[in-house]
């Protein structure tokens, strides 16, 4: 007896340890000879007397494992790659993805493009989201730039200040660096009397370039000198400096006629400057004046710009602007007649954007749903498909490769797919890039500077990266998890389970609800995109128009001005093709308005919380020209125009506000604008001036005799194509000697159509990107359903062969679908009623969460789906019993 | 240069020509040792074999099972003719370098 183990095992045998690591570690070529000549070996030691033979079987053991070790680390022609090195696996990898793409080209060629589909019009919609709404002004550090806005009495938001006012807040010096104004935008005429060119013109306070930042790349700066000469030097556009001078660089010092007046040019714009004043885009402006100083407070006609001192906050500056009002309140009393009196800072890009930035978020919304539903439909696929090769994988698995090494495979080859897709996408993203260039509404700020860079590709590389981690994350998951290759006699006949089937209608269900919601918000922005087109304007949006301006050196007093525009409406009243003329001051949607209060109360104060209308100063004709029905009364008389009479014509609005018993024709109203207290002849059909989809503010008429506000805005309407009178119409003014250019020709249906132009182009974007949903789910549901029929096709083929009619088969495959569809349209009612608040702003003549939208919506996604399962579904009930079960004996 | 014959390489084929049909890893390491006088690595030995027979320079076959090496097999190693060429040129290379060359053993 002995307690030793190695001598209970013989002592001829080797340490058994060491046998087993030998026979481990060792090639199976080698293997057995090398064991067998050790043992021999070692027998023969212990034969001879030898000492510590296990000794020197273990140093043996341990010399050959590491010299074969060695050896097979150098001799690598002789083995196949190992697979450990990082580099080496993932060429491998790359290589046999490949491989099976190509083999599988319909599958590979369906998840890019459906990865296309997803991130092409994403990367163009962050792109155009980077561009309006992101990108910094084109200023010296923009976001210290502020825009001034002011609450006076019921006047809000208004976005102009008085000279006086300017004055005083560019006192503030602890809080802002500068506050500059700027004039309204006027027209002036270019060259000499006989061949007058119509631009635009603009006046700047001079340190106004230096405060954005803006140097003139010819010339030099304005100075406070600059704005005291008569007349005030020009800066000049750019592309005016090109075309009219052809970009002469001795051009400053030159004079360049500027309404009959030799005009110094000063310096010449950057190209591309464009003055940023507030909402909307900005308007291109060929001329920039050094404007003369003013010290009239009660007149609030200039959008104001300030720069914030460093290390002030917008909260801080308004604080000191709201101290600012209160004193100026106190010190001003008659100016400052009404309750309130704010001057609200805006950071300017906040100010400009607006109006856009509701309408690019429901469209970056829509554009992201269509992405998820992209990336579902392609995960939906990757998992299908992995279903399918759940037997390819299993015998990988028996042959030794391991999980990481499975789930490395996955991984690369929806890399592959997803670099595909982005490549796609890219260049369904450019192609949708210079598509929205000329889609999208002019009064989109900052489109001009939208174009194919970079960083689209950058987007879509990263969206496929999204894509990738969305899409081949769900495969990876069920790879580890071990799933596809639970046994290898899955898709037996046992098998009548289709493996991974409810991942797959998992992803398929989100897809049918996140259609749901596309498809409410397409269906609510069309119907409110109808409505709003058939929305009745109040005027013919036929009507061509066109400003008149006059040589107010010429004509300086008021009859001369109503004279001469009397005489330019009846000449034009004799050009062949003109039906009517008249003419106003502002023109319904052009965006420019004029506000003040009114009253029927003769003997109340001015100012307080009274009324307020738009005010318009007309010549008689306008309404008939306009085709605008009277209520009541009649219109101006020119008698009435040229005396000056204090007589208006309002709107049935107001006439029904002030005057409730229905009797306002013969009525006094006290008015602003210093306007006399004048009797109402007319009361006329209310027009849709300031937005096309509501009332905004009643609104009164004056005769141009009463009220000048040139220049006026002519209003002709024809009995031919409107456009093609301007010749004859400039000719006819230019008889009538007025100065000026003609300028400004524009049919009114612009205006309407400029006005509906964002609620159109979003409708159109979220529009196709529900179309695109609804086909991406349909074709999600079809690859899906296909590859669940395919894989029941042996249950379906013995139900056949038992004898389950055509019927009973539908109505089993139905059931699967019918429930997905049952759990995921309410989902996706719940997730549409959940974002329509988001659209609200949008949304017009409907409730944002309209049950008939909401059921169409339900309705569409339904449709969808049907259109993706009949066609598996037809295939499925046909199936040959027969010869699918022979097919897989 | 990659059939080109190590050292080792040789003496192997060398032991392998000695021992004639009783050339197998026990008696080759054996013989390599006395013949060199020093202690030689055994998975070298057998290293060298396999690239050996890799080159076509030696086949094996191998013989019966011994209850001696627990039940496995020896394997027998012979030279091809290859082999025995490159030996003889290997010989013919070293003569003539020696040839006039001597060296005092001291």
């Amino acid at each position: 007896m002995t307690t030793r183990r190695g001598r209970a095992s013989g002592p001829a045998e080797p340490p058994r340890a060491a046998v087993r690591l030998l026979a481990v570690r060792l090639p199976a070529d080698d293997r057995d000879v090398v064991l067998g000549d050790l043992t021999e070996t070692f027998a023969d030691r212990i034969d001879a007397g030898c000492r510590l033979n296990r000794l020197w079987f273990w140093m043996q053991t341990l010399a050959f494992v590491g010299g074969f070790a060695i050896a097979r680390r150098r001799e690598v022609p002789r083995m196949p790659p190992s697979g450990r090195h990082p580099m080496r696996a993932l060429a491998v990898s790359l290589r046999h993805a490949a491989r099976r793409l190509r083999f599988e080209w319909r599958y590979a060629l369906g998840v890019t493009a459906i990865l296309a589909v997803g991130i092409g019009p994403a990367t163009t919609m962050l792109s155009i989201v980077r561009t309006v709404l992101l990108d910094p002004l084109p200023y010296a550090e923009p976001e210290r730039l502020g825009l001034f806005r002011l609450d006076l009495g019921q006047i809000r938001n208004h976005p102009g200040l008085s000279p006086a006012e300017i004055t005083d807040l560019q006192g503030l010096t602890g809080v802002f660096t500068a506050v500059e104004g700027t004039s309204r935008i006027g027209e002036v005429s270019m060259g000499p009397a006989e061949d007058l060119v119509p631009l635009t013109q603009v006046g700047v306070t001079p340190g106004l370039f230096r405060m954005l930042g803006v140097a003139p790349v010819l010339g030099r700066w304005p100075t406070a000198e600059d704005a005291r000469l008569q007349p005030p030097p020009a800066w000049i556009d750019y592309d005016l400096w090109q075309t009219a001078f052809g970009g002469s660089e001795d051009l400053v010092g030159q004079t360049v006629r500027l309404d009959g007046r030799p005009v110094p040019i000063a310096g010449v714009m950057p190209r591309g400057f464009r003055l940023v004043l507030g909402r909307g885009a900005p308007v291109p402006i060929d001329v920039y004046v050094a404007m003369p100083p003013r010290t009239n407070r009660n007149f609030w006609a200039f959008p104001t710009l300030a720069r914030l001192a460093p290390g002030v906050t917008f909260a801080q500056a308004q604080a000191a602007v709201d101290a600012y009002a209160t004193s100026a309140r106190a010190a001003h009393p008659d100016v400052y007649t009404e309750d309130d009196l704010r001057f609200a800072l805006h950071p300017l890009r906040d100010d400009l954007l607006r109006e856009t930035r509701p309408a690019i978020r429901a469209a970056l919304g829509g554009v992201l749903l269509l992405l998820l539903i992209a990336f579902a439909n392609a995960a939906a696929l990757v998992v299908a498909r992995l279903g399918a090769r759940a037997h390819d994988l299993a015998i990988r698995r028996a042959i030794g490769a391991g999980r990481a090494r499975l789930v490395a495979d996955v991984l690369v080859e929806s890399g592959i797919l997803a670099a595909a897709g982005a490549v796609g996408g890219a260049v369904l993203g450019a192609a949708g890039l210079v598509a929205a260039r000329r889609v999208m509404p002019e009064t989109v700020p900052r489109l001009e500077s939208l174009h194919v860079s970079v960083d689209l590709w950058w987007w879509s590389a990263a969206l496929a990266g999204v894509g990738l981690v969305i899409a081949g994350l769900v495969p990876v998951w069920r790879v580890s998890r071990g799933a596809p290759w639970r046994g290898l006699g899955t898709g037996s006949v046992r098998s009548g389970r289709a493996e991974g089937a409810l991942s797959r209608l998992v992803l398929v269900g989100a897809q049918v609800a996140l259609t749901v919601v596309l498809a409410f918000g397409a269906v609510q922005l069309v119907r409110s995109a109808s409505r709003l087109s058939a929305v009745d304007v109040g005027f013919d949006r036929q009507v061509l128009t066109f400003k008149v301006p006059i040589d107010f050196a010429r004509y300086q007093q008021a009859p001369d001005q109503v004279a001469l525009y009397e005489r330019v409406r009846d000449r034009l009243r004799q050009v062949a093709g003109i039906e009517a003329v008249g003419a106003v001051s502002h023109l319904p949607l052009s965006g420019a308005t004029l506000t003040d209060i009114y009253t029927p109360d003769l003997a109340a104060a001015p100012g307080g919380n009274l009324p307020v209308a738009n005010y318009h100063a007309v010549l008689p004709g306008y309404f008939a020209s306009m085709d605008i029905p009277f209520v009541a009364g009649r219109d101006f008389t020119d008698a009435e125009n040229r005396a000056g009479e204090p007589v208006i014509v309002v709107d049935e609005t107001l006439a029904r506000s002030a005057f409730p018993g229905g009797d306002a024709v013969g009525r006094t109203l006290r008015l602003g604008w210093g306007i006399p207290d004048s009797r109402i002849v007319g009361v006329v059909r209310h027009v849709r001036a300031i937005e096309v989809g509501r009332e905004v503010r009643p609104q009164i008429y004056a005769a141009y005799g009463t009220f000048q506000w040139p220049p006026l805005l002519f209003t002709v309407r024809t009995s031919r194509a409107p456009r093609d009178l301007e010749p004859a119409i400039a000719a006819a003014v230019a008889d009538e000697r007025t100065g000026r250019a003609v300028s400004s020709f524009r049919v009114l249906d612009e205006n309407v159509q400029r006005a509906t132009s964002t609620l159109r182009a979003v409708t159109g974007l979220v529009g196709t990107l529900a179309l695109s949903a609804g086909l991406l789910s349909a074709v999600g549901l079809y690859t899906v359903i296909a590859f669940v029929v395919h894989q029941r096709r042996r249950a379906t083929a013995i139900r056949s062969a038992l004898g389950a009619s055509r019927g009973q088969l539908v109505r089993h495959h139905l059931r699967t679908i019918g429930l997905v569809l049952l759990a995921a349209l309410p989902v996706g009612l719940a997730l549409a009623w959940g974002v329509a608040p988001l659209f609200e702003s949008l949304v017009f003549g409907i409730g944002d969460r309209d049950p008939a939208s909401l059921g169409l919506a339900l309705a569409l996604a339904t449709l969808a789906a049907a259109a993706g399962i009949v066609i598996p579904i037809q295939r499925a009930a046909g199936i040959d019993p027969v010869v699918v079960l022979r097919a897989e004996e | 240069m990659s059939d080109a014959l190590g050292e080792l390489e040789q003496l192997v084929l060398l032991t392998i020509l000695r021992l004639g049909e009783d050339a197998y890893g026990v008696p080759i390491v054996e013989e390599l040792r006395r013949h060199t006088r020093q202690s030689v690595l055994r998975p070298s030995v057998y290293l060298a074999l396999r690239r050996l027979e890799a080159k076509g320079l030696i086949a094996s076959r191998l013989g019966d099972p011994e209850p001696r090496r627990g039940g496995r097999a020896r394997r027998y190693f012979s030279l091809q003719p290859a082999a025995l060429a490159r030996l003889r040129e290997s010989r013919r290379t070293l003569d003539s370098l020696w040839d006039g060359l001597s060296l005092d053993e001291s």
